[in-house]
C-alpha cells in the first residue's frame, strides 16, 4: 500500500489546520478564555431560585443538583440523553442482528475456552469492587463527577468479567426485559414532566438542599434508569459478540 | 508553549493520525482503530474548547459559597463529549461485529484489495 | 501545568502512531487501550471530570474488551497482516 500521499497529507492536516486553529481570528474565538455559560454558572444567575442564592444548602432551586455537567445532561439538555441512549440502543441491536447467534441449547457446550487460574481467583474480587463502585457512581451522579454513563459501563465490566471467568452467558431474557423497561422508565418519567409541569423531561419534583444525596430527586431517577440500561446493553452486546455461531458466514442473507 | 497550543497540536494529531491509518491499511480492524482514534482526537479538541487557565471544576462544592467567583469550565462541551464517547462506544461494537462477519464470510481481514489479490472464500 | 500536559500528551502521539503502524492486531488493541487511559488523564487536566471518567471506563475497559471478544471469534488465519 502506497504511504508516502496518507503521510504527507496527515501531516497537511496538521499543519494547516494547527495554524488556522492557533493564530489570528479562529484563537480569539474559540480560545479566549471566556466561557459565558460557565462564568453565567459561577456569578449565580444560571441555576438559582427567587432568592438568588445558590450555594451548598440552598432550596428550590431550578436544578438542585451540584454537579453542573449533570444538570446540563439531564435538565437542560435532556432531550439529547434521550436521543443518546436511542442511538445506543440501535447500535447494540444492530450488532445482535448482524452476528444472528442461534439460540442454543441449554447445556450443549459452549466453545468457551477454560478460564486461567488468575482468572477464577481474582475476578469474584475485581467483579464486586467494580459492581459496587459502579451503583456508587451512578447514584452520585449529581454530587460527584460520572453519573449513569460511566457508572453503567461499569457494572456491566464486572459483568462481563463474570461472564469471562464462569464461562456461562447471562440470561438473555432478564438482560432485554430490564434494557426494555429502563428505556421505557426514561420516556414516562419524561411524560410525567409533560403532565406536571407542562414540558417534557421537566424535573417535576423538588426535595432536599443542594448538596444532599436525597436532592434532585427526578436526576437521581433518570441517571438510575440510564445506568440500568446502558448495562444491560453493553453486557447484551459483549455477550453477543462471545456466542456467534462458527458457521454463521455461510448462511449470510 | 501553553496549554492551548500543545493540547490541539495533540488532537489534530490523533485525527490526522487516525486518517493515515484508515488511508494506509485495507485491514477492517485496523480500521476500526483508526476511526477511534479519530474520535478521540476531536473529543480532546471539543473538552479544551470549555477549559480556561486557573478554572474551578463546574461542582458546586462547599468552597462555592464563600469564596469569590472563580471561573468554573464550561459544562456544555463536557456533556457533549459524554455523549460522544458513549456512542462511539456502540459504533465501535457495531463496526466489530461487522469486522467478525467479515472475516468469517471472507476467511481473512483484508478489504478493498483488486479482485485478483484476494480469494473470496464463498 | 504547560509541562504536565505535555508529559501527557506524549504517550497519546506515539501510542497513536504505534496503533497504525504495529503488524500485531492483538498489541495494537492493547495499546489503544493504553492511549484512551492517557487521554482520560488529559481530561483531568482539563477539568472535565466527568468525560474523564467516562474515557477511563469507556475507552480503556470496554472497549478494548469488545475488541478482544471479536478478536476471539476470528480465525486464526485471518488474524495476520499480509499487505502491510
Amino acid at each position: 500500500m502506497n504511504k508516502l500521499l496518507p503521510a504527507l497529507v496527515s501531516l497537511g492536516i496538521v499543519s494547516l489546520l494547527g495554524t488556522f486553529l492557533l493564530t489570528g481570528p479562529a484563537r480569539q474565538q474559540l480560545f479566549s478564555g471566556r466561557s459565558d455559560l460557565g462564568e453565567a454558572f459561577s456569578r449565580r444567575d444560571v441555576n438559582q431560585n427567587a432568592t438568588g442564592k445558590l450555594g451548598p444548602g440552598s432550596r428550590n432551586l431550578e436544578n438542585s443538583a451540584a454537579n453542573t455537567v449533570t444538570s446540563i445532561v439531564l435538565d437542560y439538555r435532556g432531550f439529547d440523553t434521550l436521543g443518546e441512549v436511542t442511538v445506543l440502543f440501535a447500535a447494540v441491536a444492530g450488532a445482535g442482528l448482524i452476528l444472528f447467534a442461534r439460540r442454543r441449547r441449554e447445556g450443549a457446550a459452549a466453545a468457551t475456552m477454560p478460564s486461567s487460574l488468575i482468572l477464577k481467583a481474582a475476578s469474584p474480587w475485581i467483579f464486586l469492587f467494580l459492581f459496587v463502585t459502579g451503583f456508587v457512581i451512578i447514584l452520585h451522579g449529581h454530587l460527584t463527577p460520572g453519573g449513569g454513563f460511566p457508572g453503567g459501563a461499569m457494572v456491566a465490566a464486572g459483568l462481563v468479567l463474570l461472564m469471562a471467568s464462569a464461562g456461562h452467558k447471562p440470561s438473555g431474557k432478564r438482560i432485554h426485559a430490564v434494557e426494555a423497561l429502563a428505556g421505557f422508565a426514561f420516556v414516562a418519567i419524561g411524560v410525567a414532566g409533560v403532565v406536571l409541569r407542562g414540558s417534557f423531561l421537566a424535573h417535576f419534583a423538588d426535595m432536599g438542599a443542594l448538596g444532599d444525596f436525597l436532592s434532585a430527586p427526578v436526576t437521581i431517577l433518570l441517571y438510575l434508569v440510564i445506568g440500568l440500561k446502558v448495562s444491560a446493553e453493553v453486557t447484551n452486546a459483549v455477550s453477543t459478540l462471545e456466542h456467534v455461531e462458527e458457521d454463521g458466514g455461510k448462511e449470510a442473507p | 508553549m501553553n496549554v492551548v497550543t500543545v493540547v490541539t497540536l495533540s488532537a489534530l494529531s490523533l485525527f490526522a493520525i487516525g486518517l493515515y491509518g484508515i488511508w494506509s491499511s485495507r485491514n477492517v480492524l485496523r480500521w476500526i482503530l483508526a476511526v477511534g482514534l479519530m474520535e478521540t482526537g476531536v473529543n480532546v479538541f471539543l473538552v479544551l474548547t470549555g477549559w480556561r487557565p486557573g478554572a474551578a471544576v463546574p461542582i458546586i462544592t462547599r468552597a462555592f459559597d464563600t469564596a469569590q467567583p472563580t471561573p468554573f469550565v464550561d459544562p456544555v462541551p463536557s456533556a457533549l463529549v459524554l455523549t460522544s464517547i458513549v456512542i462511539g462506544l456502540g459504533t465501535t461494537t457495531l463496526a466489530a461485529a461487522l469486522a467478525v462477519r467479515h472475516a468469517l464470510h471472507h476467511g481473512t481481514l483484508e478489504c478493498g484489495a483488486e479482485p485478483e489479490e484476494t480469494e473470496v472464500q464463498e | 501545568m504547560t509541562w504536565l500536559v505535555l508529559l501527557v500528551c506524549l504517550p497519546i502521539v506515539v501510542g497513536a502512531v504505534a496503533v497504525v503502524t504495529l503488524r500485531d492486531l492483538l498489541s495494537a488493541i492493547v495499546v489503544e487501550g493504553v492511549v484512551s487511559l492517557a487521554t482520560a488523564i488529559l481530561f483531568v487536566f482539563l477539568g472535565a471530570l466527568d468525560v474523564a471518567i467516562t474515557q477511563a471506563v469507556v475507552g480503556c475497559g470496554l472497549t478494548t474488551a469488545v475488541f478482544l471478544y471479536a478478536w476471539r471469534r476470528i480465525p486464526e488465519k485471518a488474524r495476520e497482516v499480509s499487505h502491510e
